[in-house]
């Protein structure tokens, strides 16, 4: 198609044709070219865009069941959600446990 | 000189005039023969060049995820030999539905065939990593089903391209290109799928287990049927009964199977079934919304569903759903924040749902429904 645009777009320019007409003709002939190859283009993009995968961040929140301690860290293997990780370092009588465990997600495009 | 100039200046531009007219003939011809007689292959050509690229992605996905097994079964499971040849036989699975000619009964076959696949798929996990405790088993199996997943699709599709390309069907290949992105965004599901299950990670249809995982939460817990515990608890003087899969591995369980026994337990006394479920929400609706609604909220194939409706009836005891809306690429991958909070949305319902539709004193069962990877109880 872009070939078909190039030709048209050289008889237009070339001045053979005089009958103001046919050059219209050609000119949209040529435009309708340029935008099915311009269309086709964003389209092949998007169709790469949506395979592409993006890894995603997992946190992992710490709550104690005593006092208001809260931590949000990132997710480790053998994490799991009302996973016992031991006593409160802040009131030092609470259990410290996972209660939630959730990712963000990738902002939307 | 200058009557010479004007002399070739004709001669130029009558033959040029004549060029532009035999072009312009050439042209309308090409353009008729092209666009009318090619026009169709033209444009099967290039839905065959998008297929071809979104193959070679699937297939990408499917190596990916084959790896990510490969190398999580070799760190996890300590396999003394080569699982790569077991873990492809695996991938090549499938599974024969029963003769549905005559009905009756199908459901308890469908459910031996599932338990019997279940069990051979847990026991091929087991053997290929010894090393892997009971939940790390789970995981794996999530894993390798996932994988399979991929593998599916993969070959589903190549088999359609193929089959497009040998038969030169336009309309094989038509379907097949405008289905590719849904099925790609499915594929790239599966894939994070898989990532959460190597890594043990809860993934968005974890939300009913996390909801009754929150009920029972310091409770006596026991367990009841195929890998479901269940706990006790008081919620606006009723006695509620929570139940869901054991984690923290991948596991869906047999909630049907969990009801019905807890029914026959409590024959007479079970006032009201709730289940807690993510649902498959619509495009332009918010994720984590809470629904609620009649009836059995369950996926699967349908025989769990199948279990509790006929329980229900029996004992005439009416099943109310709370859900939780969400993409079906969101269900499968790690649980997003507006996923998680929705919990506490679901426990208030649940609240309002109890006093509104029950008496003091009344026992009600809670099920959280889907797969409890990464929540414990």
């Amino acid at each position: 198609m872009a070939v078909v645009g190039l030709y048209f777009i050289g008889l237009v320019f070339g001045g053979v044709i005089t009958d103001p007409n046919i050059t219209i003709l050609y000119v949209t002939i040529a435009v309708l070219a340029f935008t099915f190859v311009l269309l086709t283009m964003t389209r092949m993009r998007r169709g790469i865009r949506i395979g592409a995968y993006t890894p995603v961040k997992v946190l992992s929140v710490v709550k104690c069941g005593q006092c208001s301690f809260k931590q949000i860290k990132n997710f480790a293997i053998g994490d799991f959600v009302f996973k016992a990780l031991g006593k409160c370092t802040q009131c030092m009588t609470g259990d410290l446990t996972i209660n939630g465990i959730y990712t963000e997600g990738s902002p939307k495009k | 000189m200058l009557p010479v100039s004007l002399h070739e200046n004709d001669l130029l531009g009558s033959l040029f005039g004549n060029l532009g007219t035999i072009s312009q003939l050439l042209f309308t011809v090409l353009f008729i023969a092209l666009f009318f007689g090619f026009g169709q292959k033209l444009q099967m050509r290039q839905f065959l060049w998008d297929i071809d690229k979104g193959l070679r992605r699937l297939d990408m996905f499917r190596n990916s995820a084959k790896d990510l097994t490969l190398k999580t079964v070799k760190e996890i499971g300590k396999p003394t030999t080569d699982p790569g040849p077991s873990i492809n036989v695996l991938m090549e699975q499938f599974l024969i539905s029963p003769v549905d000619m005559d009905p009756a009964g199908i459901v308890g076959k469908i459910d031996h065939l599932l338990d019997v696949r279940d069990e051979k798929f847990k026991e091929d996990v087991r053997r290929i990593a010894p090393g892997a405790d009971s939940s790390q088993v789970m995981n794996l199996e999530n894993l390798v089903e996932a994988s399979w997943a991929l593998n599916t699709i993969y070959r589903i599709i190549r088999h359609f391209y193929l089959m497009g390309k040998k038969t030169n069907s336009i309309f094989i290949i038509i379907q097949l290109q405008a289905l590719l992105p849904l099925i790609i965004q499915e594929a790239e599901a599966y894939l994070g799928a898989a990532k959460a299950f190597a890594e043990g990670q809860p993934i968005g249809d974890g939300i009913g287990p996390l909801v009754a995982s929150r009920l029972m939460k310091d409770k006596v817990q026991r367990k009841v049927e195929k890998d479901v515990v269940v706990a006790e608890t008081m919620m606006e003087d009723r006695r509620v009964i929570a139940l869901k899969a054991e984690g923290p591995g991948g596991n869906v369980g047999k909630p049907g199977d969990a009801i019905k026994t807890i029914i026959e337990e409590n024959v007479d006394k079970v006032s009201m079934v709730i289940m807690v479920d993510a649902a498959v929400k619509f495009e332009g609706e918010n994720s984590g919304e809470v629904s609620e609604g009649i009836g059995a909220a369950i996926g699967g194939v349908g025989t769990e569903r199948f279990k509790i409706e006929q329980e229900a009836t029996l004992h005439k005891i009416p099943v109310y759903a709370v859900i939780v809306k969400e993409s079906l690429q969101e269900a499968i991958t790690p649980m997003k924040k507006e996923i998680m909070d929705a919990g506490e949305k679901v426990i208030e319902r649940i609240k309002s749902l109890i006093l509104e539709r029950s008496k003091p004193g009344d026992t009600i069962i809670v099920a959280g429904i889907g797969n409890t990877i990464g929540i414990g109880q």
